[in-house]
């Protein structure tokens, strides 16, 4: 039988940790957006954002939309609506760091707990239940502590669920209702979910097509029959829908050869420091795992402070970590610890966390200073089925010296500021690249081509390309013959044509212009309203004629020329 | 000279010393091609150029199987690179880099790549200059230092240059490019860009 587990959930996480940062938000239609892929989509909301009839999941437009629509219908003609809305970005790391104060809360009842994501953990039950009293009293218990260290804002306080069950995942699904599940009675409580429960949108749809909408009808399919169509990820779901955890390996299985650990000389009091280490540290874990044919999926991050203390946190992962998810998961961690006015805390050590409340009250500062040692464990692992890292061609010793280079940028520059080009669908040679950051799966927005087609941009720019692009284009003075700017007509045709260019990023500041291709006049988004425009391009060489100089490409739009690329 | 290819490790190039570069460059470069561990700089107008140049040896090394990096003011084309012969994959593009980190930005991307080309900043400081010298030497990988961002002053690299490219455009609008190093005289050529 499964462990009997309890797992908490903080709903809508985001923004208890939006509200933490700045508690001026407080009472306010806030939003935290994240964008997957091309969508941009609505990750958390304040119940007040909720009255409007925002979801989570729904996109950012729609959301503001709502809230236009509810706004003016609210205060008819006071078109206050647009503001009303908060949009805020997704911030990981922050979330992370706020939700090391629910983890400490936690830790005061067991040592052993394991966090998934910012927002949900989850600790065996047994030991901790049996002292409070059974599993009433410790959800109870839980929550009243989790509640303590959160704003004390009613929405989010009731935000705070708790739920017991055997298993983990069924855990997670009682925690959504603050449930206690009965002993054995697990694999009744998930069969009730809806087959989008098991958070593979992939296969809920193909279930509810076959007719099988809730996670009992699958649980009921015959395995070997799972397992034949769906493949080992098909039958890991299946056995969740029974209400079982996923057996892992023994945990004697975890080689004892794969902790890895670093001694910090000197200590090391910023996060930022260390960033690089626990990148280097998680390479080496998942390595020597992938070389086992193992992947991680719960791992323990420990550290020793200056002054001796022995801080612990397990992080749970259930597809198995890759280097990047668990550097950021270390990262995370050591950010929680490290943060200022944090006290430390021993594990498991529920007097100290007492002090610590206390303290706080007081207004004492009890920060013991900086990381003296750090060290990965894996506590659990999963054979991998059929996993494998991207393959990139050429020397993969030069790729594996090239990602540490730009993981290690990437912390001191930011995740959006490095990454490699691919190539995409569009008109311009700005629209035609697209900048992927570093660790994210190279692809475009716009596809190239659909099935063997190429994808036809009527007004694209041909060949040669230029080299340098600028973005947003350099303004610029484009002058007819008689010294008046060339401008574009309601038909999307250029008036004149051009004569004299004058920009800034040109040699002596522009001039004559000798030769000139095009115009490719095009008509963006002629059935979007706000964001129709025309434009028209040409390809221009500078020089009186006979002698050339500088290639660009310049645009006309609503009456303003750019210089958008210089052929360099 | 390219040294004998090690076809057994399966990696052809592995080893090699000087990154072969084919086309326009290659009649104008010291035979074998680049040296690497050394400097390269390219200056010119703006347009007359500079950045084709740094991309046909980007080319060159992404073609070997090794990497390339650009740190990027945020303009470099990526068509014009795939045109060039570029392996968009094996070719990092670093943006928003501070002045103030740009030293530690270019050492940074030295470690991993094969070859980082850089647009200089306004000043470098001499130190700084020599560190990544250094740098390049020890991992053995190749800077090229572009110097054509409207104010800037040809030789703005303040160290030892092994071969410095002079982008030009004739008086028919094709590029040229004078090549002037350590054992090479200086030479013309025209091509069509």
């Amino acid at each position: 039988m499964d462990i009997r587990t309890c797992a908490v959930h903080c709903v809508d996480w985001p923004i208890t940790a939006a509200l933490v940062r700045d508690p001026a938000l407080g009472g306010q239609a806030v939003i935290v957006r994240e964008r997957v892929g091309a969508r941009d989509l609505v990750r958390a909301a304040t119940s007040e954002a909720k009255a409007f009839g925002v979801r989570n999941g729904m996109r950012r437009r729609e959301a503001e939309a709502a809230c236009v629509d509810a706004g003016a219908s609210r205060s008819a003609g006071a078109n206050t609506g647009a503001r009303q809305l908060v949009v805020l970005d997704a911030d990981l790391a922050h979330e992370a760091r706020t939700f090391e104060a629910v983890a400490r809360a936690v830790e005061g009842f067991t040592p052993r707990l394991e966090i998934d994501v910012p927002g949900r953990l989850s600790f065996a039950t047994r030991g901790p239940s049996r002292y409070f009293g059974g599993d009433a009293a410790l959800q109870q218990a839980v929550i009243a502590a989790v509640q303590t260290v959160i704003p004390s804002t009613p929405a989010i306080q009731a935000g705070v669920r708790a739920g017991i069950a055997d298993g983990r995942f069924a855990a997670r699904l009682a925690a959504r209702t603050s449930t206690i599940v009965a002993a054995g009675e697990s694999s009744m409580f998930v069969g009730k979910f809806p087959v989008v429960a098991l958070g593979a949108p992939e296969l809920a749809s193909m279930l509810e097509r076959l007719g099988l909408p809730t996670l009992r009808a699958f649980s009921e399919l015959p395995t070997a029959a799972v397992l034949a169509r769906f493949g080992t990820e098909g039958a890991r779901l299946h056995e969740l829908a029974q209400g079982r955890d996923p057996s892992p390996l023994n945990l004697s299985l975890v080689p004892p050869d794969c902790a890895a650990s670093i001694e910090l000389d000197p200590p090391v009091a910023r996060v930022d420091a260390i960033a690089f280490t626990a990148k280097m540290l998680a390479d080496q874990i998942v390595e020597r795992l992938s070389a086992r044919g193992l992947a991680c999926t719960h791992v323990l991050v420990e550290a020793e402070t200056e002054h001796g203390e022995q801080l612990a946190r397990g992080w749970r992962h259930d597809d198995g970590f890759q280097p990047a998810s668990l550097a950021e998961r270390v990262r995370w961690q050591l950010d929680g610890w490290l943060q200022a006015n944090a006290p430390v805390i021993a594990v498991g050590d529920i007097r100290a966390y007492q002090d610590f409340v206390a303290m706080g009250e007081s207004g004492l500062d009890s920060t013991t200073g900086a990381l003296t040692r750090l060290r990965l464990e894996p506590l659990e692992v999963v054979a991998i089925p059929a996993r494998q890292l991207g393959l990139f061609g050429g020397d993969p010793a030069a790729a594996l010296r090239a990602d540490r280079a730009l993981s290690r940028l990437q912390g001191m520059l930011g995740y959006e500021a490095v990454g490699t080009m691919v190539e995409q669908g569009g008109r311009t040679p700005d629209e035609q690249i697209a900048l992927i950051p570093w660790g994210e799966p190279r692809a475009g927005q716009r596809p190239l081509r659909v099935g063997t087609e190429m994808v036809g941009w009527p007004g694209a720019i041909p060949a040669p390309y230029p080299a340098r692009v600028f973005c947003p284009g350099v303004p610029a003075r484009l002058l007819d013959v008689l010294g008046e700017p060339v401008r574009v007509s309601s038909r999307g045709e250029a008036t004149t044509w051009p004569h004299r260019l004058l920009c800034d990023v040109l040699p002596q500041g522009g001039g004559l212009i000798g030769r000139c291709e095009g115009p490719w006049p095009s008509d963006v988004r002629w059935w979007d309203g706000a964001q129709h425009h025309r434009c028209v391009r040409w390809r221009v060489c500078l020089g009186a004629v006979g002698a050339v100089g500088a290639m660009v490409l310049v645009t006309v739009q609503a009456g303003r020329a750019t210089v958008d690329a210089l052929y360099d | 000279m390219v040294e004998t290819l090690d076809w057994q490790t399966g990696n052809a190039w592995a080893g090699i010393r000087r990154i072969p570069v084919a086309g326009i460059f290659e009649p104008l470069l010291p035979p074998g091609g680049i040296q690497r561990g050394s400097v390269v700089a390219i200056d010119g107008e703006s347009g007359a150029g500079v950045t084709s140049a740094a991309l046909t040896l980007a080319a060159a090394t992404t073609a070997t199987g090794e990497w390339a990096a650009f740190v990027d003011p945020g303009s470099l084309g990526g068509k014009a690179a795939l045109e060039l012969g570029v392996s968009l994959e094996r070719c990092a593009v670093v943006r928003n880099v501070p002045v103030d980190r740009w030293a530690v930005t270019v050492g940074a991307l030295l470690d991993g790549f094969t070859m980082v080309c850089a647009a200089v900043p306004g000043r470098i400081a001499l130190g700084d200059a020599r560190r990544l010298q250094a740098r390049a030497r020890q991992h053995q990988s190749i800077i090229v230092m572009l110097e054509s961002i409207p104010g800037v002053r040809v030789g703005v690299w303040p160290g030892e240059v092994a071969i410095r490219i002079h982008a030009s455009l004739d008086d028919a609008g094709e590029r040229c490019y004078d090549i002037a190093g350590k054992g090479v005289s200086s030479l013309r050529l025209a091509r069509a860009g």
